[in-house]
């Protein structure tokens, strides 16, 4: 099923994806009337898309897509649903971007799995194939800011990853 | 008696938890289970399997409390269910523990949710309500 035209408030990094903070932070404060997860490997598993349809509370909506299709799916139009879109890596943001998707910002929630990486902030980890992926957006002009809730503090991400300073 | 894991963001459980113990003693077979900011999913998942191992480890079927419907905590229970025996309750709070605490002699599990859910609900009261009936 396509989407309508959707108004996108935001685009994060998250690899906890639906969780308090999105639901009860992000949700309110742009008031978010869908969560649209786009992640191949979930968009694929039934039994995840049931779990995270039965964590998102009455009233809020949530579809799922693999990068491939989002593209489609997640057209801007500024009059649709507020929506809110949810990857778990910037390789799958670059591959959005690359298939023609809508990106100007993103948010960088939290990439917390560090087996293997490097920790740069509290709450984000990454490998290098991710700091290539930054790097490579960086470079297209997208700006990206490491924050957690919307009550903390902006922070750039070339604060804490020196390598996609200009 | 069934095992109970208190899984929550932050510490919020192992202090309920400790808040019970002022009140009622120690709980026997309970372990809580914190969310550091830093934890991914996965390390947290493994904090999980081991508290539900401990509290049931003959795989009977274990009571998980949780902060809230959709955080961390909530989702990792409940992807666990595929492969365990549990039934997760949301909205921890201290009468809920109370309630867990004086009923462990029931040992149907779907049942103890159900009770605990009707239980904690109730125990939500205000002082209006309570002013009407006196006045």
């Amino acid at each position: 099923m396509v989407n309508p035209n959707m108004d996108i408030q935001l685009i994060r990094i998250d690899d906890r994806l639906i969780h308090g903070q999105v639901v009860v932070g992000w949700v309110k404060a742009l008031e978010i009337q869908r969560l649209v997860v786009v992640n191949d490997a979930i968009a694929a598993n039934a039994m995840q898309k049931t779990l995270m349809e039965m964590a998102v509370p009455a009233g809020l909506k949530v579809s799922f897509h693999s990068v491939g299709e989002a593209v489609d799916a997640c057209k801007p139009g500024g009059t649709g649903e507020r929506s809110l879109l949810l990857f778990s890596n910037p390789i799958d943001v670059l591959a959005f971007l690359n298939r023609g998707g809508a990106v100007t910002t993103i948010n960088v929630g939290g990439m917390h799995f560090c087996e293997g990486k490097r920790q740069v902030s509290k709450t984000v980890c990454v490998n290098e194939a991710e700091i290539l992926a930054f790097r490579e957006l960086k470079s297209r002009g997208i700006e990206m800011e490491i924050r957690a809730v919307p009550g903390d503090m902006r922070e750039p991400l070339e604060k804490y990853l020196l390598e996609i300073k200009g | 008696m069934i095992g109970v894991v208190i899984a929550t963001h932050g510490e919020f459980g192992k202090t309920l938890l400790g808040t019970l113990g002022m009140i009622l003693g120690e709980m026997e077979m309970v372990q809580s289970v914190t969310l550091a900011p830093e934890d991914s999913v996965e390390a947290f998942r493994d904090k999980m399997a081991a508290a539900v191992g401990a509290v049931d480890p003959q795989g009977h079927g274990a009571l998980v409390l949780v902060d809230m419907l959709g955080g961390t905590p909530f989702n990792v229970a409940m992807g666990m269910t595929a492969q365990q025996k549990l039934q997760v309750v949301t909205g921890v709070n201290l009468p809920m523990l109370v309630k867990v605490a004086s009923h462990r002699e029931e040992t149907d599990l779907a049942a103890l949710a159900a009770e605990v859910q009707k239980a904690t609900r109730e125990s939500i009261i205000t002082s209006v309500e309570l002013f009407k009936g006196k006045a």
